[in-house]
Order: structure tokens, then C-alpha cells, then sequence
């Protein structure tokens, strides 16, 4: 058993979480006024990259060319990569009108699409690619570290209606995106020539400490939303989470590039001098095509935003079942500007294809199963979550994508939620 | 504590569960460009060849110089020589006479008389009467120390003037003069009568005698004699007594010296040229170093040499203080003359008119006056010399009947040390012979011997033949014209002969030696007396010989090896697994390459590329030319030790092709090196 499958299977039965049913069934449960939960989430998904891949590239080890071969034929031209790792403890106080609470997380998001040519190339080099051009154009990197705590408030303002606020303090930690617009490699035959063409904007802060106290930047986000009741057991929500920015510091590193170059080694005009080779290996640098500068920077943070539909049944199975679609918004770039186009462009630039989620909550002999099918999100397919929870839900535990089971581990996710109330 | 519990069991799970991240590694097969070069024949040929010749068809010639006879003339017109050595004792010097007056005056002597100033008052008429010895023995102090403190004379007069002031004759006079130091009487001079109103002189020689600063005139007798008749009786009416010495010639003085010339020498120098005449020579860098050695604690000197100009003005030393000498070492003086203008006809406006190879110069020797009291003697002297070091940047005048030999010169050829077998026809090639003369002067050049040979093979040596004129080039005299200056001096015209010689069979050879003798003979008719000779030595005689081929040609296994130096450090990051190099062969020709890789002690580390053909472009006329593309893989190398590559390549025109092949400028052979190499990431 390799070692991702042994910390996923930690996950599994200790730690799991659907994050996103909590923060929702937490609102729609009555059950104590007060009550702290500590809730953790794993996610990470993969359209084409199998966990071999990723076991490979986290925990170390030989990568051999049948290991590349794989990764490298593996479903579809583009391979997309998206992971969320997120912890948190929560205190809630709730009374028949209003309840409060105060959320401290450690939010990390991975997101990344590439093209199967970035693969050959930074696994095989352009030796194998001869008068072939690897084209690495909208490769997108995105990865993000921050802490939040964050100050919440459900409140009706008619029997029916109910209003949600929110407002965060970001910490950010780490911030890593590379944007490549349009990037080709071309090697000529018996490589007498190279021909590069990169168009790439990079942002990162220093990275090369990777503590939770290492401070880089700062933010702040809001959440709203309200949620509607009909007196028929049925409420139709929509909320905003996490709209929100963080300012990363001017030690942060800034980059770009946008050159085509033609390499074609030293010139030589008399033979009785040939260089050294590594003159001409050195000759090419990443300086020449690619500069960075220390420049602070700012980016939005990742917010989502839902709609959704919730029925409570009588029923002696059922308690309730609902639909949701939910987006999100996250732009490349940071801007003042706030335009229509600025929210088109965070919706299409966050990778995420909007989510069409319909979900159920189950109760047999004690347990309650909340379960539901989704479609759409980073990787555009269908994903099944499951979670099982103890009568009074003081334990709930699951995995937001069962699929996984079937398509070699390139989907996994664990969930986890204590609660204690009181 | 139950609730505490589960969380510490939580956490502790939690981080049991986290796994180290660590760095994931794998090979990366890179193939990079490394260099590439465009070449033709220009840049193919150039490293041997001095220049391509491109013609309006575009078929090229390669041409190469080879300097023939380099004759250095320097040495005939270099003026190096010592002069103008002079010693100057102190015997040659003179001194200024030193003069002490004295006087005592008729008040004096009235005051001497008793109850005299009631007889005699000032101012009145009375008659003086006779007035034997009215001084006896008396003494003057003689102050010299203004002049002297001793001196010690061998030569010098004494004198002593009295002039008689008084109203009436004095008579018996007589005077010593004696040194204070040691009584020693110096003179002593007697004067019977002295009449009013006159003046009486004697001298004596003090050759031999030692004068000390202080002197004691002893005035023995003077009587007065009766007036006659009353005189006006005044009583500022005095002797006045001049004691001079002159003449003086110092065995040895203790003395405040006065500034004073020792010597003025004017001179003319004449070098010897070994018949080389000169007028005038330019100094393109040299000196003049007057040396000096003085015994004298205050010597001087002033050198000039009034011919030796620039921007017209004469050169002058300056005044050359020269310190006394301690011990035989000389004080030297060093004057730069670059850029001057040294005239070699004598004195200007000199008796007998311009002479030749001559310089005239001024030296003066001095005394210095330094205020202070010095000791010098007869012995000190003043010794100095001359030292003429000039090379001339051109040289006016009548340069001689001068014969120079070339004596069996062996030349290195090297055009074609890189061909180590294999022959090619060539349709022609010419060598041409250029002698250019830029000395103003005639010369005559003949060749004793001249031949090529290539000493790789046993074949005899192939001697030059025959010029253009059908001369058997060995043998025949040729005359080389002078060459002339323009008006400014400035520029030279030179005189130019070309000997021109079919050469095919000497270049076939390969040629590795050419050996050279010859005679050059200057102003082999004498000279010239209309125009005067000049020579500029950085500009004489040029003799080169000038090989024109045309690349039209047939190569039979025409092998071409090379030795090139290299330095492959291989980077622990790179391991190079594969050079490729790809040639694009615009060429009529084929050719097969092996490299082989040599250590730093040219021993064979391995074979790089074995027998690399590449084929010949297609041509199927000038301007249509179909490269051919050649690849090759050097693998499985060891590179690091490689100091040097042996590049042997075998050249040759198609075997279908049986006239000679031209190639033009627009042949072009294209190629590039990459490597492939395998890099490991990941690893620390």
C-alpha cells in the first residue's frame, strides 16, 4: 500500500468531512443553542493523473519512463488538477431568531491545468519530441495558503426569511500562479535548432518557508446570503462566501515573460577555438527569457456562490432532500475596476465549470446518510458524495468523491466533523 | 475530561497520520543546439590564406604573401659614438684682482706735529717746512677677508700705487707688507720722492707666496718736504695707497669664489659612417648623455649643439649644476632628442662650407658662485664626455655603395602543412615576386639560389625558373628604381618591380620550404649628386612573394588534417550522452572526416567519427545548387579528458567529374553540433 493511499485511508476513517453539507445542515439543525465543531477536508482531483502521480510527486521516488508513459497517455489531451485541503474549529451559538459563529480555518487550494506536452517536456525532455512542436499554451498554476477567522451571523428578519453576514480576517500565507498565455517548444530534427515561443506571468511570495506563521500578506472577505422559506417545509438559499482580496507583501515576486527565441548555439567563424559546449548550454538562461522582480501584488480570494433549493419531508427514511448550483468566482488578476465583465471573467478564469449538485439526507436506526450526485466543478464530471453521521451528529464522516472507487483513485476526498454541544 | 480526551486522541492521530514530503526524481533526455557555423570558402581558406579574391564570376583565387627578404639598414645611418672628452684643471681658470685702498690724509699728520694745529689750521696759507720722517713705522691693517681667507699663489703681481694728496712732496717712502699670521714679509716697496699732486707705482711678483686675509702695511719713513711758499694747507688732503693683486693663479685658496667660466669649448664632431654621407637625419628616439665628474664643490656647465633643432629651436642644455665628486663615479645628464632634427654640415657658416656626417656643439664649463667660502686647489679638475645614441627616423645624404647579403635564408612555407597526402590538379597558378624599394637610392637585387621544396617527400626541390621576360630568374640582375620624397618630406613614393613566374608545378608539390640567396647592392652606379640619398629603416627594401590560385581544380584523396585544441569540462549536471552534427554541403566535393580525441600527451583516447562521408552537392549549374544533408552521432563518449581533436579529412571531386571544378564564393557548407544529454531532477 503506498503512502498516499495510507494517509488517504487516515483520512477516511478519522478525519472526514463534507464541509460543504456541514456549513449547510448546520444551519438548517435545531437541535442545542451552542455548540464547537472542528471539522477537516481533503480533496484532490484529477481528470487524467491517476494517484500514482501524485503519490509520486508529494512523497518522492523514482519516476521511470513507464511511470511517464502513463501519466503522459492517460485520458485526454489537457489534464486538470484541482485540491483543497482545509481544517477549522468553529463555535456556534444559536437561538430561535439568530445564531452566531466564530470560524477559525487553514484554507489550502491547489488548481492546475496543463496540457499533456508540459508533461513530455518536463518529464522527457525534448530529446523524444524532434521537429515537433510541445505546445504549453493556458497552462494555469494556481496554489494558495491562507488563514481565516471569521465572524458569521444567521439572523430572521421574518419567520420566513433569514438573513446570512459574514466578514473575515485573511492571513495570507503562501501564494504560487503561473499563467502561461501562449507557450511552444519546438526542436528541430537532431536538434540543430530550438524554437521558443512564452508568454507566462508568474506571482509567488517567497516559498521557501513554508510555516503556518510565516506571514506574506494580509486580507479580508465577506460572506452574505438569505435563505427563504414558504411555510411548505420547502427554503430556496443563495449565498455569497468568501468574496474577498488579499494584499501579498512587496518581497513577493513578480515575473514575466514574452519571448520568441531561436537558438541555434554559438555561431563559429574558425574552428581552431571550439568552446566549451557548456558555454552554449549556459548560453541560454532563464534570466534571458524570463525576468522576475520583487513587487507585492494582490489576488481574489476563491469565493463561491450557491443557489439552492431545500425540501424537509415527514418521512420515515427521509428528512430531506434539495438541489443546489453552485459557482465560483476567482479571476486570474487582481483589479479595482469592478465591472459585469470583471464577475464574467472570475466565473470563466476560476476553472470551474458551474456545479449542479441534488443531495438527500437518509435516517435508519440512528444513522443519518446524506448523500448526493453533482456534475460540473474543476474537472466537468460526475462525482458522488457520501457521508454517514450518528443520530445527534456529533460525528460525521465521508467522502465527497465515492467515483474515486471506480476511476483509479483519480478522484479522493475525505470529511470530517466533531461536534459538541451544548 | 472524557471531551478533553477525544481531542488529544484526535490530534494525536491526526499528525501520527502526516507523511514527509520529499522530492520525486527522474531523467529528462534534453538535445540541444550547441553551435553552428555558415561557411565558405573565404572562412575555410582565410586561417592560411591572406585574402579571396572575388571576380566579377565569382570564381575565387586564393592568394597568400609570404615576406621574402627583410634587410635591416638601421645599422648604416645609427649614429652611436662618444666625444667632446674634456678635463679642465684649475690652472685654467682666472680670478678677478683684488683691490684694497687705504689713505691718510694731511689732518692726520698735522695732528701728529705738536701745537700743528695752531701753526697749520685748516684752511690757511702757510708754508710747510721740512718735515724729516714724520712717520716712521707706522702700521695699516689690510682687511681681505672681503676677497679670501688664504691663498697660496703661483702667480700673481703685487702693486702699489701711492697718490701723493698732499700740498707739498713727500720723499723716502718705503713700505713692507706682511702677513698677520706669521710676520712674513709679502713686499716691500721704496719711493724716493713722490711729488705733490702725483702718482707712483712699483710692483712685485708674489708667485710662491701664501696671502692670509689679514695684512699688515708697515709704513717705514715717510718725509715731508719744506713747501715753497705758503700752500693752502687743507686738511682732507691725503696719500691715498692702492695695493692690487692681480694676476692671480691659485695653488690653493680658501675663498668666497665669484661665478666664473672655466672653459668654452666650440667643437665639430664627425662621426664615421663607413661611407655613408649624411646631410641631416630626423631622431626618431635617442639621447645625448653629457657626463661629468667634478672635483670642484661647485662646478657647472652648459652644453649646446646649435644643429640639433626642433620647431627650430637649437637644443641647450640648461645649466648642469654638478656636484662634487666623491668618488670616480661621473654625474650623467640625459637629454631625449625624439622628434628633433639633427643638421650634419658642421658649423653654420662655416670656413671651407658644409661638410658631412658633422656636428657642431658648444660646451661651457663654470665656477658656479655659491655665496659661501670654499677651498679649491690648483689639482681640482672638470672632466666630461659626450654620448651620442641616435636612431634616425630617415637619413638625408649619399647613403653609399652598400652590398647586402641574403645568405642561404630557408623560409617556412605553411599554407599547406595541413595536406598530408592525396594530389590536385590545378589549372594554373602564378607567383609573382614584388620588390618594392622606399630607399631613396638605387638598388640592385640578384638571386643566387632560389627553389621550393617540400621536405616531407624525397622528391629533389623545384627551383623558380623562368620571370615573365623568359630571364632565368637565378642569375639576372635587377634594377630597382629609388624612390622619392614629395615636397613635404613626408611621403615616399617607392619605386616598384614585379617578377612574374608560372607556379602550378611548385604548389602541386605541396611546398613546406622555400630557400632564398641573393645580393642586394645600394647605389650599385655610385652616387647621385643631384638629388640626395634618403632612407626611412622602418620603410626600405620589400621583397614578397605573392602566390594567386585559382580554386579550379580536380582533388584526388586530397587528405586535410587539423589539430585543434578543446576544452571539454563536462558539467556533473549534464551528462553528454550524444554530439549530432548535421552538415548541409553546398560543395562540388565529397569528403570522408575522422576525428579522433587525443589526451594532453596527444595520445589516442578514442575515435569520435569514423569515416564520415559527405556527399558532393548537386550542381547542375552555378547558381542552382542542391545541398546535400549529412548526418552523424557521436555516442557513448568519454569527454573529459579530451585536450585536442584530430580532424582528418579526405577530399575529392566526384569520380564523373574529369575537368577541374570551380568554386565559387557562393558555396556555402552549413552545419551544426547538439548534444543530447541526460539530466537527473529531483535530486539535491
Amino acid at each position: 500500500m503506498n503512502k498516499l493511499s495510507l494517509s488517504f485511508l487516515c483520512f477516511i476513517y478519522f478525519f472526514t468531512i463534507n464541509y460543504y453539507s456541514l456549513s449547510q445542515n448546520l444551519e438548517l439543525k435545531k437541535i442545542k443553542n451552542e455548540n464547537i465543531s472542528f471539522f477537516s477536508m481533503f480533496q484532490l482531483e484529477s481528470n487524467n493523473l491517476e494517484h500514482e502521480f501524485f503519490n509520486t510527486i508529494l512523497f518522492g521516488g523514482n519516476i521511470n519512463q513507464e511511470i511517464k508513459n502513463n501519466w503522459i497517455n492517460s485520458g485526454s489531451q489537457t489534464n486538470k488538477i484541482h485540491s483543497n485541503i482545509s481544517h477549522g474549529i468553529s463555535y456556534r451559538f444559536s437561538n430561535p431568531k439568530t445564531s452566531f459563529s466564530i470560524t477559525i480555518s487553514d484554507v489550502n487550494h491547489l488548481n492546475a491545468i496543463f496540457d499533456d506536452d508540459l508533461l513530455k517536456l518536463v518529464f522527457q525532455g525534448n530529446y523524444h519530441y524532434q521537429n515537433q512542436t510541445l505546445d504549453i499554451s493556458n497552462t494555469i498554476f494556481r496554489g494558495e495558503r491562507f488563514q481565516g477567522i471569521n465572524f458569521s451571523n444567521f439572523h430572521k428578519i421574518k419567520p420566513n426569511i433569514k438573513i446570512e453576514t459574514g466578514i473575515s480576517y485573511l492571513h495570507g500565507n503562501q501564494h504560487v500562479s503561473y499563467l502561461v498565455n501562449e507557450g511552444t517548444f519546438y526542436t528541430a530534427p537532431n536538434g540543430t535548432s530550438l524554437d521558443i515561443n512564452f508568454d507566462l506571468n508568474s506571482f509567488r511570495t517567497n516559498i521557501s518557508d513554508f510555516s503556518i506563521i510565516n506571514t506574506n500578506g494580509n486580507g479580508a472577505a465577506i460572506n452574505f446570503g438569505t435563505y427563504l422559506n414558504n411555510y411548505n417545509n420547502e427554503t430556496f438559499f443563495f449565498n455569497v462566501r468568501d468574496l474577498g482580496f488579499i494584499k501579498w507583501h512587496n518581497q513577493s515576486i513578480v515575473g514575466n515573460s514574452d519571448t520568441n527565441i531561436n537558438i541555434t548555439g554559438l555561431e563559429i567563424h574558425s574552428f581552431d577555438n571550439l568552446m566549451n559546449y557548456t558555454d552554449s548550454i549556459e548560453e541560454i538562461n532563464l534570466e534571458k527569457i524570463y525576468t522576475e522582480k520583487n513587487n507585492g501584488f494582490n489576488t481574489f480570494t476563491k469565493s463561491n456562490i450557491t443557489l439552492g433549493y431545500v425540501k424537509n419531508v415527514n418521512n420515515k427514511y427521509i428528512t430531506n432532500y434539495g438541489f443546489s448550483i453552485i459557482y465560483k468566482w476567482h479571476p486570474y488578476e487582481f483589479t479595482k475596476n469592478i465591472s459585469f465583465s470583471l464577475f464574467q471573467k472570475g466565473l470563466s478564469e476560476s476553472g470551474f465549470d458551474p456545479m449542479i449538485k441534488f443531495y438527500s439526507n437518509f435516517k435508519y436506526k440512528g444513522i443519518i446518510l446524506n448523500t448526493g450526485i453533482s456534475h460540473g466543478g474543476y474537472l466537468d464530471n460526475y462525482k458522488i458524495y457520501f457521508i454517514l453521521s450518528n443520530k445527534n451528529q456529533n460525528i460525521s464522516i465521508g467522502t465527497y468523491n465515492i467515483e474515486g472507487v471506480f476511476n483509479n483513485w483519480k478522484s479522493l476526498s475525505t470529511f470530517l466533523n466533531l461536534t459538541t454541544y451544548f | 475530561m472524557r471531551k478533553i480526551f477525544s481531542i488529544l486522541l484526535f490530534f494525536f492521530i491526526f499528525y501520527s497520520c502526516k507523511h514527509e514530503l520529499e522530492n520525486p526524481t527522474w531523467d529528462i533526455d534534453t538535445i540541444f543546439p550547441i553551435a553552428h557555423s555558415k561557411l565558405n570558402i573565404s572562412n575555410i581558406v582565410l586561417d592560411n590564406f591572406d585574402n579571396v579574391t572575388i571576380p566579377s564570376d565569382s570564381l575565387i583565387t586564393l592568394i597568400f604573401r609570404q615576406d621574402l627578404i627583410d634587410i635591416e639598414l638601421d645599422s648604416i645611418i645609427k649614429i652611436e659614438s662618444i666625444a667632446d672628452e674634456q678635463i679642465h684643471t684649475l690652472d685654467s681658470a682666472s680670478f678677478n684682482d683684488v683691490i684694497i685702498i687705504d689713505s691718510s690724509n694731511i689732518g692726520e699728520t698735522i695732528n701728529e706735529i705738536p701745537f700743528g694745529n695752531l701753526l697749520f689750521p685748516n684752511g690757511s696759507l702757510s708754508t710747510i717746512p721740512n718735515l724729516p720722517s714724520i712717520i716712521t713705522n707706522d702700521t695699516v691693517d689690510i682687511d681681505a677677508s672681503e676677497y679670501f681667507e688664504t691663498m697660496t699663489l703661483y702667480s700673481g703681481n703685487l702693486s702699489l700705487k701711492i697718490l701723493n694728496g698732499f700740498p707739498t712732496d713727500i720723499s723716502n717712502v718705503t713700505m713692507s707688507l706682511i702677513n698677520k699670521n706669521n710676520l712674513s714679509t709679502i713686499g716691500t716697496f721704496s719711493f724716493p720722492l713722490i711729488p705733490s699732486g702725483s702718482l707712483v707705482s712699483d710692483s712685485i711678483s708674489v708667485a710662491g707666496q701664501t696671502l692670509d686675509e689679514n695684512i699688515i702695511g708697515v709704513l717705514h719713513n715717510i718725509d715731508i718736504n719744506s713747501s715753497n711758499g705758503n700752500v693752502m694747507i687743507n686738511y682732507s688732503d691725503a696719500i691715498v695707497t692702492t695695493i692690487t693683486l692681480s694676476n692671480i693663479g691659485i695653488t690653493e685658496a680658501t675663498a668666497i669664489f665669484p661665478e666664473q667660466q672655466l672653459t668654452e669649448t666650440l667643437k665639430e664632431h664627425s662621426f664615421e659612417l663607413d661611407g655613408v654621407q649624411l646631410s641631416e637625419i630626423g631622431i626618431k628616439n635617442g639621447s645625448v648623455k653629457v657626463n661629468v665628474l667634478s672635483t670642484l664643490p661647485n662646478g657647472k656647465m652648459i652644453y649646446k649643439i646649435p644643429s640639433l633643432k626642433k620647431d627650430g629651436i637649437p637644443f641647450n642644455s640648461g645649466e648642469m649644476l654638478v656636484p662634487e665628486a666623491n668618488s670616480s663615479d661621473l654625474t650623467t645628464f640625459d637629454f631625449e632628442f625624439e622628434g628633433y632634427t639633427l643638421d650634419l654640415t658642421g658649423q653654420q657658416n662655416r670656413i671651407g662650407g658644409d661638410t658631412i656626417n658633422t656636428i657642431y656643439t658648444e660646451a661651457y664649463t663654470y665656477i658656479d658662485s655659491t655665496g659661501e667660502i670654499e677651498t679649491i686647489n690648483y689639482l681640482d679638475s672638470f672632466y666630461s664626455y659626450i654620448e651620442f645614441d641616435l636612431t634616425p627616423e630617415y637619413a638625408i645624404g649619399y647613403l653609399g655603395n652598400e652590398i647586402f647579403e641574403i645568405n642561404d635564408k630557408n623560409i617556412q612555407f605553411s599554407i599547406f602543412n595541413n595536406i598530408s597526402s592525396g594530389t590536385f590538379d590545378l589549372n594554373n597558378a602564378n607567383m609573382i615576386l614584388s620588390l618594392k624599394n622606399y630607399i631613396g637610392a638605387e638598388a640592385n637585387l640578384r638571386f643566387n639560389d632560389f627553389y621550393f621544396d617540400n621536405t616531407n617527400d624525397e622528391l629533389p626541390p623545384t627551383y623558380i625558373g623562368f620571370d615573365q621576360h623568359n630571364n632565368n630568374i637565378i642569375g639576372h640582375n635587377y634594377n630597382i628604381e629609388r624612390a622619392y620624397l614629395n615636397n613635404e618630406n613626408t611621403t615616399i613614393t617607392h619605386s616598384e618591380k614585379e617578377i612574374l613566374f608560372e607556379a602550378s608545378e611548385i604548389i602541386e608539390l605541396f611546398p613546406n620550404k622555400m630557400h632564398v640567396d641573393a645580393t642586394m647592392e645600394l647605389n650599385p652606379l655610385g652616387e647621385n649628386t643631384n638629388i640626395p640619398d634618403f632612407i626611412f629603416p622602418e620603410n626600405t627594401l620589400e621583397a614578397n612573394i605573392d602566390l594567386e590560385i585559382p580554386l579550379s581544380i580536380i582533388a584526388n584523396n586530397l587528405v586535410v588534417q587539423d589539430f585543434i585544441e578543446v576544452d571539454i569540462n563536462e558539467n556533473q549536471d549534464y551528462e553528454i550522452d550524444e554530439f549530432h552534427i548535421t552538415i548541409f554541403n553546398d560543395f562540388p566535393l565529397e569528403a570522408e572526416i575522422n576525428i579522433i580525441s587525443l589526451d594532453e600527451n596527444d595520445l589516442i583516447i578514442d575515435t569520435l567519427i569514423n569515416e564520415f562521408s559527405i556527399l558532393p552537392a548537386n550542381i547542375s549549374n552555378v547558381s542552382q545548387v542542391i545541398p546535400t544533408k549529412n548526418t552523424t552521432t557521436i555516442t557513448n563518449r568519454n569527454f573529459t579528458d579530451i585536450k585536442k581533436i584530430k580532424i582528418t579529412s579526405t577530399f575529392s571531386t566526384p569520380n564523373e567529374i574529369v575537368e577541374p571544378v570551380n568554386i565559387y564564393n557562393h558555396y556555402e557548407i552549413e552545419f551544426f553540433i547538439s548534444a543530447k544529454y541526460t539530466q537527473k531532477i529531483g535530486e539535491n
